[in-house]
């Protein structure tokens, strides 16, 4: 790919992207109220690490509390939701204990840190759900930390001050209830007593961050929440006996969100007992308890179906939780670009000129074909018995194919025809359970039943020692022979199984388009006279062979971007991937560096900078693609212990 | 304390150390009377069994000579076939002092009618023509008889090469493990060890060669026999030292054996018919008396049947090899006379071509006339009590209360009692109070915690897993297996056949990388069967049967043992077998036979091979296999090792080697409790309660005069080291100082948890656990509670000991606060560390040290020391 990025020198765009800038009126409106010397203090990138407490009720005041390092001058509070507004009363130094990365890693060292103390507004019409919070110093705007805005129905509770280490000593919860605490200390455990009901089914929620929370977001610690009856033993009246644990089999390697469900066997009173899986703590060890008696969906259960319901990123190319829906085809074709079907004529090799790429920002519009569009998916049920490839339901393409691993060991197979030649992409959506808990096979089987094709992508992995394997949610191939073939689909394991294993199968024709785009960043503090670099990575799918060109909307006044370059370490080349292309996409890199000039006007707060990718094919400019979101700050000249800081990203 | 103080009290630690090492020695627990016990309100004994050993010290156990009562002949109904078939007989004598003695030396022997058998010398009857005769033995007026059947007396028995050549080579010795029958031979020439492999020997001898490890190419081949000179073959040149020979001359060429050899290389030497072709094979061995006891001048002949694949018998006493296992017992001679050599009990081993068995001995000084007699709580005791008897060993007296809540609590919570409980324990008068504490303590939180820390132990929950997550999902598997008394048998397959997601699949991780296929399997045999097949890894196992081709055969159930995702924890993985051969290390799923390099098809350790339409989830199909209650390994294996947690000792000890070579000490009582565990679900609690109910449990540490050198038929209770993190938790306890667990990140788990509740024992460091033996769980965790000049060290200055006992706060600093009398603290600290109170010798001497001491509390930290460093505190007894 030949990335091309605009030299846009500050000009405004027809269609700058305002819209999240536009909440920042609000904190704005703060800082007008609250005015504070920006150029006072320069300092380091500041780094939040955490907020408590972490979430309120909407119509409420929360005191809350802020720890991270460099927040020295921080002047307001930053969110990305409307509703969930702040400021900043005061900054004080303090310690934390900062532990070693490594998850077994012994060490910890005292580091200098800075503690915030922040007055956030929810207002009252705001809706349940996560918002970024931000704080912005004379350093600049810095990462983020999940605030959980509360339903009507779950009251806000406070941990008490006193300890509540013991069963003795804990904290009476009436239920529902929000509870926000703290691990203030390595080994501390927080006990909280509740009543509940015979049959009841009790669900509970420790979250330090919660499960769809963007990977930028600070991370949380590992949970360990546990359920038990206080029945005392022979050996001593105080010994409690465990019921539950959180289930980590929803949590993963690091267990950020726990859910604890279990019901209870009989009226009486029960204790939970919080605490890190690690055994560490700190002041910034903050977290969420919920807890609840109903049996309803957990929050980790709703942020899931939430996140399938792609109320998430903008564009999933590769995740199992996107959606496969009718319109897929036509999305595709919305990122990609035909020739033919563009407003320029021009061979295919002849070169873009800037005046033509400006031309099309401005009016480009997608160049899908009205026959692709017409082309919609079948959508097909899955019907039992269907395990072995004979008599089978054949399937025409394209086609999404909707079914469950409804027992272990079910196999469910379709039969398609293709011609010599066809490129096929095969994509798997897991609507309720995901990996890894459901872990889709998908197989194509020739005429032999031999099986050629499958979503295992192996390479190998570290030293050379063994292979890495991965199921993949796509995998695309080219039929070197026409003829009928077999799909299968399975979880990989013959264990699994039961009907919240659904699947949703796309099979189709591919489409070369442009995929996934990412950036290394998601805020970029740039001091005066110097420049942040911006990688924007994009997925070149299905064989897609065009250019790519990015721009940048929303940049501030005294701020450029120019292409850049970045160098890379060699890593070598992998003697044995298999094939690649099969499973992943290709993906190019471009640097963009931004560059604010020595008297650029420093900003209050940040700007947000839209990055938006357009297919330049044969010369045509296709259709904008916006995509990642980053705030940018121009801020002053850094003077941290008298050197310029390093990049920290 | 400081260690310098510790040393100004000396003497009280001294003369309080003498005391208890008295009591360490004897275990004994007096302590109150206790109450007595169910079982023995029911089981008057006609003479006590202190009386009894006492009889016996005295040596008017048998103070007349026994008579003779009865005799029987052995074998009964014996068959003889074939042309020249001869079977040896025993005349056994059952005498009035219960001993049952080898009268054949003083039997007159007589045949019913001639022609159809003749007696030669030995005892032994030789087929002349087919026909049925009686034998008849007579010893001093008493005599018995039992009935020859003769046929096939006119047919040669055909050549085998297995049988006949092998059973040379065994009973010859010459494929000893440490002669021909070691790894890659001896001196150029290699067999199969026990003749197992005698296709395998036959290549050898005849084509030449030398086995490689890593390659089936034999090298420069040098022929053993000479087919052109028959007696000149190496064959035979080497073992009657014509030709130097490292190992001796085997025999001579007068001998039949040499015969036998020169008319196989004379007649071309064949193989003879194969297994397929319709053999006759040696299927098993018998031997004849089994669990033989002799008093210190006792002889007794032995007598060995092969069982033939044609449903047959055969007399091979005088064909195979005899092994004592221990010849300061007994001794035995190559016809398989066994003779007594110092009391003891030990077995005989006895091979034969592809076969071993064995025999066991026990050698008594003089039998007890009156043996003591009592009734069984349960089957446990119906076993151990009949040998007991048999081998004239008489049991401990009943444990007294203290000892027993002590030990029980022990066993079953991992937990001293606490003084209030012990003093309302001693005190009752509840007869059922034994049962109904046992019924407490099972269903005990305490019980939760204790055995998930011993199989999280045995499962080996380790950093291995790859993360704390997955190292936690990992042991809340086990933690809820223990919970939910899941059956022994389902945890297996969980674990052995585990796919997808969860805690027992996390059991496969090896760091950053799955562990080997091959080491995957050793460990779950090795678990889960008791057998240890790591020898026949790289070439067939030694000493045992399991052959390299086994090994491999069962590791290719793990061949196809794959993950997606990362093991590394950064993100989650997911276990599964792919049949499509996405296989470890690169190499597919096949797995290859490392000498031959072909691939290998699953197959059991009794050697069928998996069918090829059964291969779908392979690692079920092992896990159906091995808890399948046709397979006797899985449930012995199971209550052999539980055995191992109450007694010290398995019945087959260690509680995971198995093998011929190692027999159980209690063949039947092994038997009865794997089908009981197997008839009532593979429930680990039942089987732990019917452990801890029989008298056999019960029993008291204090041996008597006939019992005090019995280390493996428990007579008495053995006194076993408290594993490492009991001991500590118990020492948290006694000082009421809890441990603090921390890291050097300050990571701390939380205040008051016991060592056996660390889930990450990477992550916390402890020189107390690790010098007390707590293992790395990097393999199989062997606690062999051994003593070491580093615990010595800490005993006197560790700071586990020193701080705990001085804290303020602590159990110490308490009572000399709270305005208690000497003699009340000296007996709350007893019951504290040793669940008992102390003698009136043991108060009447403390009380007046501790009051001559110018500092009390220093007497008190001192008196706490002494009794936390004694053996009594740091033993369950």
């Amino acid at each position: 790919m030949k990335a091309v990025c605009s030299r846009l020198y500050g000009r405004a765009l027809p269609r700058a992207t305002w819209e999240l800038a536009s909440l920042g009126l609000l904190v704005w409106a703060v800082l007008l109220a609250h005015p504070r010397d920006v150029e006072a203090v320069a300092s380091r990138e500041p780094e939040v690490l955490s907020l408590f407490p972490l979430g309120g009720s909407a119509a409420s005041v929360i005191e809350a509390e802020v720890l991270g390092k460099s927040l020295e001058g921080a002047y307001t509070v930053w969110s990305n939701r409307e509703g969930v507004t702040g400021e900043v009363r005061a900054v004080e130094d303090t310690e934390l204990v900062e532990f070693k990365k490594g998850l077994m890693d012994g060490g910890s060292k005292k580091t200098k840190a800075n503690r915030a103390v922040l007055t956030l507004k929810v207002a009252a019409a705001t809706p349940p759900g996560i918002s970024l919070i931000r704080l912005l110093t004379p350093g600049g705007v810095s990462n983020a930390l999940p605030f959980l805005v509360l339903a009507p129905q779950e009251p806000s509770v406070d941990e008490i001050h006193g300890p509540h280490d013991s069963p003795s000593q804990a904290q009476r919860i009436t239920i529902p209830a929000v509870v926000h605490g703290k691990v203030s200390k390595s080994g501390e455990v927080d006990f909280y007593e509740i009543e509940a009901g015979k049959d009841q089914e009790l669900v509970a929620e420790m979250i330090t961050k919660p499960v769809t929370a963007p990977s930028s977001v600070s991370a949380g610690f590992s949970t360990a929440l546990a359920l038990f009856e206080p029945t005392g033993s022979w050996f001593s009246e105080h010994q409690l006996n465990r019921l539950a644990y959180s289930d980590e089999s929803v949590a993963g390697a690091v267990p950020t969100h726990s859910v604890l469900r279990h019901k209870i066997p009989k009226q009486g009173r029960y204790l939970l007992r919080a605490t890190s899986l690690s055994s560490k703590g700190g002041p910034e060890f903050s977290y969420q308890l919920r807890i609840a008696l109903t049996g309803r969906p957990s929050l980790f259960d709703r942020l899931r179906e939430s996140q399938s319901q792609g109320g998430n990123d903008p564009w999933q190319e590769r995740d199992f939780t996107r959606r496969l829906e009718p319109d897929r085809l036509k999305q595709l074709w919305g990122r990609s670009l035909r020739s033919g079907h563009g407003q320029v004529d021009r061979k295919p090799d002849a070169p873009l000129k800037i005046k033509e790429i400006s031309d099309h920002l401005s009016n480009s519009e997608s160049a899908v074909s009205k026959d692709e569009e017409a082309l919609a998916p079948v959508l097909l049920r899955d019907e039992e018995p269907n395990d072995s490839p004979q008599g089978v339901k054949k399937i025409q393409l394209p086609a999404i194919i909707e079914g469950s691993i409804a027992h272990p060991g079910d196999t469910d197979s379709f039969k398609f025809q293709v011609e010599k030649g066809d490129a096929v992409a095969f994509e798997i959506e897991t609507p309720a359970t995901a990996p890894p808990l459901f872990n889709p096979k998908l197989a194509v089987l020739d005429e032999t039943g031999r099986e050629f094709l499958g979503n295992v992508f192996r390479r190998i992995a570290r030293n050379f020692t063994f292979y890495a394997k991965t199921i993949q949610p796509k995998t695309v191939f080219t039929f070197e022979l026409g003829g009928e073939y077999t799909l299968q689909i399975r979880d990989i394991t013959s264990r699994v199984g039961d009907p919240g294993c659904q699947y949703r199968v796309l099979v189709r024709r591919q489409i070369p388009h442009i995929g996934e785009i990412e950036t290394n960043v998601d805020r970029l503090n740039v001091s005066r006279g110097s420049s942040r670099k911006l990688n924007v990575t994009t997925g070149q799918e299905e064989g897609y062979a065009g250019d790519v060109a990015i721009t940048l909307e929303g940049l501030p006044e005294g701020v450029t971007a120019v292409p850049g370059t970045e160098v890379k370490p060699d890593r070598g080349t992998n003697p044995d991937e298999g094939p690649r292309e099969r499973f992943l996409a290709k993906a190019e890199t471009a640097t963009i560096l931004l560059a604010a000039g020595a008297d650029a006007p420093l900003t209050a707060i940040p700007r947000t900078i839209t990055v938006v990718a357009r297919p330049v094919v044969d010369g045509i400019v296709g259709p904008p693609l916006r995509s990642r979101e980053v705030l940018l700050m121009v801020v002053q000249e850094r003077r941290a212990g008298g050197k310029e800081e390093k990049e920290t990203h | 304390m400081p260690y310098r103080a510790r040393t100004t009290a000396f003497g009280l630690s001294l003369a309080v150390m003498v005391l208890l090492g008295f009591r360490a020695v004897c275990y004994a627990a007096p302590g109150k009377a206790s109450t007595p016990s169910t079982s023995q309100v029911q089981a008057p004994a006609p003479v006590s069994r202190q009386e009894a050993a006492a009889k016996l010290r005295a040596g008017s156990g048998s103070a007349v000579s026994p008579k003779l009562e009865g005799l029987r002949l052995l074998p009964e109904n014996a068959t003889l076939w074939g042309a020249k078939a001869s079977q040896r007989f025993v005349v056994m004598g059952s005498y009035s002092d219960g001993v049952e003695r080898d009268v054949t030396s003083i039997a007159r022997l007589s045949l019913s009618r001639e022609g159809a058998a003749r007696i030669s010398g030995n005892a032994k009857v030789v087929a002349v023509a087919d026909g049925q005769v009686t034998l008849t033995a007579s010893v001093g007026g008493r005599s018995a008889s039992t009935s020859i059947r003769v046929s096939g007396s006119e047919e040669q028995r055909p050549f085998s090469f297995a049988r006949d050549l092998g059973g040379i080579f065994t009973k010859r010795g010459c494929n000893n493990s440490d002669c021909h029958g070691s790894v890659k031979g001896k001196g150029g020439l290699k067999l199969s060890a026990n003749a197992l492999y005698p296709r395998d020997d036959y290549k050898w001898i005849v084509e030449g060669g030398t086995y490689q490890v890593l390659s089936a190419d034999p090298g420069e081949k040098i022929p053993r026999i000479n087919l052109k000179e028959p007696d000149k073959s190496v064959l035979l040149a080497k073992p009657t030292m014509e030709l130097a020979h490292g190992g001796g001359q085997r025999f001579n060429k007068d001998s039949a054996d040499y015969t036998t050899i020169l008319d196989w290389v004379k007649n071309g030497a064949p193989y003879g018919k194969e297994d397929t072709q319709g053999a006759v094979r040696v299927v098993g061995l018998d031997v004849m008396p089994q669990e033989v006891v002799l008093d210190r001048s006792g002889k007794q002949q032995l007598l060995v049947t092969a069982q033939l694949s044609n449903g047959r018998r055969e007399d091979v006493t005088e064909a195979v090899l005899y092994t004592s296992n221990n010849p300061e017992v007994v001794d035995v001679n190559e016809d398989g006379l066994v003779s007594a050599v110092k009391t003891g009990e030990t077995s005989v081993m006895i091979r034969a071509a592809g076969h071993a068995i064995s025999t066991g001995f026990g050698v008594i000084e003089k039998p007890v006339s009156n043996y003591p007699v009592w009734r069984a709580r349960n089957f446990i005791d119906e076993q151990v009590f009949a040998k007991l008897k048999k081998f004239n060993i008489i049991p401990s007296e009943d444990s007294g209360d203290a000892e027993f809540l002590r030990r029980v609590c022990l066993d079953l919570a991992g937990t001293l009692p606490p003084p209030k409980r012990a003093k309302e324990f001693i005190d009752s008068r509840d007869p059922q109070k034994r049962d109904k504490l046992i019924e407490a303590l099972l269903g005990s939180p305490e019980f939760i915690d204790f055995w998930t820390f011993r199989f999280a132990d045995l499962f080996r929950v380790s950093f291995e897993q790859g993360s704390p997550a997955f190292t936690k999902m990992y042991w809340e598997w086990m933690r809820n297996n223990i919970a939910s008394n899941k059956p022994y048998d389902q945890v297996a397959r969980e674990r052995v056949g585990g796919q997808g997601y969860n805690g027992p699949t996390r059991h496969w991780y090896g760091g950053s990388d799955l562990r080997r296929p091959q080491d995957m399997m050793a460990e779950e045999v090795r678990v889960f069967l008791g057998r240890r097949l790591d020898c026949a890894q790289c070439h067939n196992h030694p000493y045992e049967t399991w052959s390299q081709n086994q090994f491999w055969g069962l590791t290719a159930f793990f061949g196809r043992l794959t993950h997606i995702g990362d093991l590394g924890g950064a993100g989650p993985a997911v276990i599964f077998d792919d049949p499509a051969g996405h296989g470890e290390n690169g190499g597919g799923a096949k797995v290859l036979h490392p000498r031959t390099k072909q691939e290998v098809p699953p197959s059991f350790l009794d050697g069928k091979v998996l069918a090829e339409t059964a291969r779908v989830d392979l690692r079920q199909r092992l896990a159906e296999w091995m808890t399948s209650p046709q397979n006797p390994y899985f449930a012995q294996a199971a209550v052999n090792r539980i055995w191992g947690y109450f007694f010290g000792r398995g019945i087959v000890n260690p509680v995971d080697d198995f093998r011929l070579t190692n027999p159980p000490t209690h063949p039947q009582l092994l038997h009865l409790l794997a089908k009981d565990f197997r008839e009532h679900g593979h429930d680990l609690r039942r089987l732990m309660r019917l452990i801890v109910q029989s008298k056999t449990y019960q029993l008291s540490g204090v041996p008597n005069e006939s019992n005090r050198d019995d280390r493996i038929n428990y007579s008495h209770a053995l006194p076993r080291a408290l594993e490492a993190e009991v001991l500590l938790d118990a020492l948290s306890h006694v000082t009421e100082i809890p441990e603090t667990f921390e890291d050097d990140s300050g990571a701390r788990m939380p205040a008051a948890s016991r060592a056996v509740d660390i889930v990450f024992f990477d992550t916390f460091p402890s020189q107390f656990l690790d010098i007390y033996g707590r293992p790395n769980r990097l393999m199989v965790p062997e606690r062999k509670g051994e003593a070491n000049i580093a615990q010595a060290l800490h005993l006197l200055a560790g700071p586990t000991y020193t701080e705990k006992i001085s804290k303020e706060g602590g159990r110490v600093d308490r009572l000399a606060k709270a305005g208690l009398t000497n003699r009340e603290i000296i007996e709350d600290l007893y019951v504290a560390a040793l669940s008992r109170l102390p003698t009136a010798e043991e108060l009447g001497f403390l009380t007046k040290r501790v009051s001559q001491r110018a500092s009390r509390r220093e007497a008190l930290e001192d008196l706490v020391w002494s009794l936390v460093t004694s053996r009594e505190f740091a033993y369950n007894h």
